[in-house]
């Protein structure tokens, strides 16, 4: 609903900008959830969309799993459950470490450079949320069916890149040109390998 | 004597059964202890090889607990923030200090941090190795599967425990590998736990090598020299002492196969095996000790009243009564000796009885012949050792047999009981009174000379002069009496008796009384008795001859009747003369093998002539003897049966003083003989005193009238008519008559005109050998 909406705002500025609808499924087919698909505009800086978001940690878990902002986005991290928990992240995009706290922090934290950022609880080690911080506003997060949608695109090149958090090798960027006629519907199939993290009690 | 002792011993009952026992219980505690032996082997073997068993299941479970124990302590290193934060975003200088310092927490020896790039980020042992790639792949790999991963690696020549877990953050980051030396220590920590001995081996090349153990330098040494050989199971002798090994892989490290080798001492596992044995040898000769002396001890207790009971035994058999058999149980030794003590006691009364019956005449109660003798010998013992003197008399009772034919024998018995008791009462308390048999007492009188008993005879003489008076019937007894005296007749007894005997006979036959012994009677005596020993040669050599006397016929020619007489030839002395021989023949008994010969050669030479043609009757003497002999009617009926000669020419001649001893049995041999169809003759008639009413109530067929009638019958007119008065007799009681001794024609015309049927004597032919019998025969009947 909320991805509607965004993609509705950003399609109000171009009345001609596209609808990309992506299709992402594994090695044998299975539709994907939670894969990232974004594209990067090959001319042009890319505008910024909206530049806040928040990571929940509800249940001893980080919700959502997977989550993907542009880059200098501010994220709150609220603590819903009763207890406490220390987040930090050793990625290189994101180095930081949230000191034990109950409820959202006072400031949120902004992440001002693209890459992938792992999230972690030190208290609770099974925690885990994955962020992927792109410099662009086109990206989506595909559905339980696999389906990502990205809209709002100005006509234009753009390469179009998928990322899953379980990804054993990283599928190989589409380059796509986006105008009138322009195909609007596009296929990623990954190959995932889903971490051997052992089972961890909540 | 050592031979003699050892035999005895082993027959000996104490030994025999200590032994038995012994070897019995030695056999059984054997047995037992092969058995005991065998089974505790096994067992220590079974134990040594269990031991083995759980040793190697405590060691892996040791080995595993140990790596989980590590993988747990460096998963929590690795979930350390501090380390993860210095993983996630420090330098390669933090970090290496970071894993020094959280490595040195849990105690291992190296840490290391691997990218997932499998590429080096920090090593402890070599910081220069940074970027280099990991050198334990496989265990990544199996640690990226499985998520931690532990092996053992040999490391710059050391053995390390190895274990990869990985850093998350909270997805895995890196991977830390930690090392923990297996070294002596851990060794002696595994064997304090598994009881083992305990080395860590590796098969590299060029060879096997030890890394760590429990073993002494020594057995390592060893070992190091045996490690090719090794197998899974077995068993290895280290420095002189063997143990039971296995052998276990604990992995594959780059520079090979990675083992541990377990060993139990087998000396050390079955030193309580040897410790029982050692225990059992001393509890089996400490047993066998108990057994050999409580055997000897048993064996004593039953041995011992054994042997008392033999000694007992053998006293008895030396004469001792008089014993004290003391063993009061209830055993059956007790019984033994019980019955032992009964014995003793019958045999001491048996022979005081036997002695009573040896030593005592039961018909008079006075010491018997033994005893006499007994008494003699020591009676000359003491007067030999006392320069002493001493006389013996010997009583016979004259004509005793007939008190007991006309009187009976318990009347003879009486008699006899009688005459001890007098002789008793009139003797000495030193005397000794004695039967020594049928009707003969004997008196000894030590210290007395035979010149003083031949004056005080006259007591003992008139023993006999009162009248015996038993049941009313007065009986007249004499006796006669020979005196010897030592030390002038004989120095012992069998000498004196001998003496005394001779005595007694001359005194018997001169009718005196009693005659003291002189040694011309020896001489006499022992001329016959040399003569006896000749005698009996003379019968078996053929030294004796039969002479045939004619007994002629008052109208015949003679030749038709003989009497056979015979005559000894002796071949040093010479021509014997009957007078000589016959009657020691008869004293001695020897009369009837001389008889039998006699009677034998006469009906032989009667056989033979009756089968030529020219029979002769031919008369053969029986002496007192040969009447009294039952077996003689037969001898004569197989005689003259074998001779094939009819009884008709054969007649018996016999003395009237053959009867007298014991007319019953004279008479039935008598009569016998007349039953043969025999002549039975009495000869030298008129010298006894038998009545012709007497003669009247023999068998017999003939009259022979004394020589002594005959001789003068030519001269003496008493003489005739006895000889007259005979002839009318004989002939009235159906007798011939014969007369013998007839030397010269008147006699034998007196006679023919008294009617006397034959005529034997010098005046027709003296008694002559067979054939000049037959020569004279020849020349009668020429002369007619």
């Amino acid at each position: 609903m909320k991805r509607c909406l965004y993609g509705l705002l950003a399609c109000l500025p171009l009345l001609c900008s596209a609808q990309l609808s992506i299709n992402v499924t594994d090695a044998g087919g299975q539709p994907v959830a939670d894969a990232v698909i974004y594209a990067d505009a090959l001319s042009g800086k890319p505008p910024k969309g909206k530049l806040n978001a928040t990571i929940d940690q509800i249940d001893k878990e980080f919700v959502p799993l997977v989550t993907v902002v542009q880059t200098g986005t501010a994220i709150r991290f609220p603590n819903k459950d009763n207890i406490r928990h220390n987040i930090y992240s050793f990625s290189p995009a994101k180095v930081f470490d949230l000191k034990l706290y109950s409820g959202t922090p006072a400031a949120p934290i902004v992440f001002d450079k693209a890459g992938q950022v792992v999230l972690g609880c030190n208290i609770h080690d099974w925690m885990v949320a994955y962020l992927l911080v792109v410099d662009t506003p086109w990206f989506d997060k595909s559905d339980a069916k696999g389906m990502a949608s990205l809209v709002g695109l100005p006509a234009g090149d753009y390469l179009l890149r998928v990322w899953h958090p379980y990804q054993s090798t990283e599928a190989p960027a589409q380059k796509i040109k986006v105008g009138s006629g322009a195909e609007s519907r596009f296929v990623f199939r990954l190959k995932l390998a889903p971490p051997s993290t052992g089972t961890h009690a909540k | 004597m050592r031979n003699e002792f050892w035999q005895r011993s082993r027959q000996s009952l104490t030994l025999r059964i200590v032994v038995f026992f012994t070897a019995l219980l030695a056999l059984v505690l054997s047995a037992a202890f092969a058995l005991v032996s065998a089974a505790n082997l096994r067992i220590s073997r079974d134990t040594v090889a269990h031991e083995l068993d759980t040793g190697e299941k405590v060691f892996r479970r040791l080995l595993e607990q140990n790596a989980s124990k590590l993988t747990q302590g460096a998963g929590v290193l690795a979930s350390d923030f501090g380390l993860r934060e210095a993983i996630g975003t420090g330098d390669t200088a933090t970090l290496l200090s970071a894993l020094r310092n959280h490595g040195n927490r849990i105690g291992a020896q190296i840490a290391m941090v691997s990218g997932l790039d499998n590429r080096l980020l920090a090593d402890t042992l070599h910081p220069d190795r940074s970027g280099q790639a990991y050198p334990f792949a496989p265990l990544l790999a199996e640690a990226g599967q499985r998520g931690s991963a532990s092996g053992i690696e040999v490391i710059d020549g050391r053995l390390y425990q190895i274990l990869v877990v990985p850093v998350r953050a909270p997805i895995t980051l890196a991977w830390i590998t930690m090392g923990f030396e297996v070294d002596d220590p851990t060794a002696a920590d595994l064997q304090a736990l598994a009881g083992l001995q305990v080395s860590f081996l590796v098969q590299q090349r060029p060879g096997w090598q030890i890394y760590a153990s429990t073993l002494g330098p020594a057995q390592r040494a060893a070992l190091q020299t045996q490690l090719s050989a090794l197998r899974a199971a077995g068993q290895l002798t280290l420095a002189q002492e063997v143990y039971a090994t296995r052998r276990i892989q604990l992995g594959h490290s780059v520079k090979g196969p990675v083992y541990a080798l377990l060993a139990r001492s087998l000396d050390e596992a079955m030193a309580p095996f040897y410790a029982l044995q050692g225990t059992l040898i001393i509890l089996a000769g400490f047993a066998l000790l108990v057994c050999l002396l409580v055997g000897i001890r048993l064996a004593r207790r039953i041995t011992g009243p054994l042997r008392a009971l033999a000694l007992v035994a053998q006293r008895i058999r030396a004469g001792d009564y008089r014993q004290d058999i003391a063993i009061h149980d209830g055993s059956e030794i007790g019984q033994l000796a019980g019955s032992l003590a009964h014995m003793q006691q019958a045999i001491a009364e048996r022979e005081a009885e036997i002695s009573k019956l040896a030593f005592q005449d039961s018909l008079t109660g006075l010491p018997n012949r033994l005893r006499f003798n007994q008494r003699l010998d020591e009676a000359i013992l003491r007067a030999e050792q006392a320069q002493g003197q001493l006389s013996v008399l010997l009583i016979d009772l004259d004509r005793f047999q007939q008190i007991n034919d006309t009187l009976g024998h318990p009347y003879g018995d009486r008699v006899l009981a009688e005459v001890g008791r007098r002789l008793a009462a009139c003797a000495r308390a030193e005397d000794t009174v004695a039967r020594l048999s049928g009707d003969e007492f004997a008196l000894l009188l030590p210290g007395m000379s035979t010149s003083a008993v031949l004056q005080n005879i006259g007591r003992i003489k008139r023993v006999f002069d009162q009248r015996f008076d038993l049941d009313g019937r007065p009986l007249d007894v004499r006796a006669s009496i020979g005196v010897v005296g030592y030390p002038e007749h004989g120095d012992n007894a069998i000498e004196l008796m001998r003496c005394a005997d001779m005595a007694m006979y001359r005194a018997k036959r001169s009718g005196s009384g009693h005659a003291l012994y002189d040694t011309g009677m020896r001489t006499f005596r022992e001329e016959h008795l040399s003569l006896l020993g000749d005698l009996q040669q003379a019968v078996d050599n053929n030294e004796l001859i039969l002479y045939y006397q004619p007994k002629v016929a008052i109208n015949g020619a003679g030749g038709d009747e003989a009497e056979a007489l015979v005559r000894w030839i002796h071949p040093r002395k010479g021509f014997i003369p009957p007078g000589e021989f016959i009657p020691f023949a008869e004293q001695t008994g020897y009369i009837k093998e001389l008889t039998r010969w006699v009677l034998a050669r006469a009906i032989k030479q009667a056989g033979q002539w009756l089968r030529e043609g020219r029979p002769v009757k031919v008369s053969v003497n029986l002496s007192t003897r040969d009447l009294l002999d039952p077996g003689l009617p037969a001898t004569v009926a197989s005689l003259i049966d074998l001779a094939n000669l009819p009884p008709d020419y054969l007649c018996l001649e016999i003395t009237e003083s053959g009867f007298m001893d014991e007319p019953a049995k004279a008479l039935d041999v008598l009569h016998k003989l007349r039953t043969l169809g025999l002549s039975l003759a009495i000869d030298d008639y008129g010298t006894g005193y038998s009545s012709l009413a007497y003669i009247r109530r023999l068998p017999i067929t003939e009259l022979k009238i004394d020589r002594a009638f005959v001789l003068e019958l030519a001269h003496s007119q008493g003489d005739a008519q006895i000889v007259r008065s005979t002839i009318e007799l004989g002939h009235r009681l159906g007798l011939k008559v014969v007369a013998e001794g007839v030397e010269d024609q008147p006699v034998v015309a007196v006679l023919a005109e008294m009617g006397c049927d034959r005529i034997q004597g010098y005046v027709f032919g003296k008694p002559m050998p067979a054939e000049a019998f037959d020569q004279w025969r020849n020349a009668r009947l020429q002369l007619q």
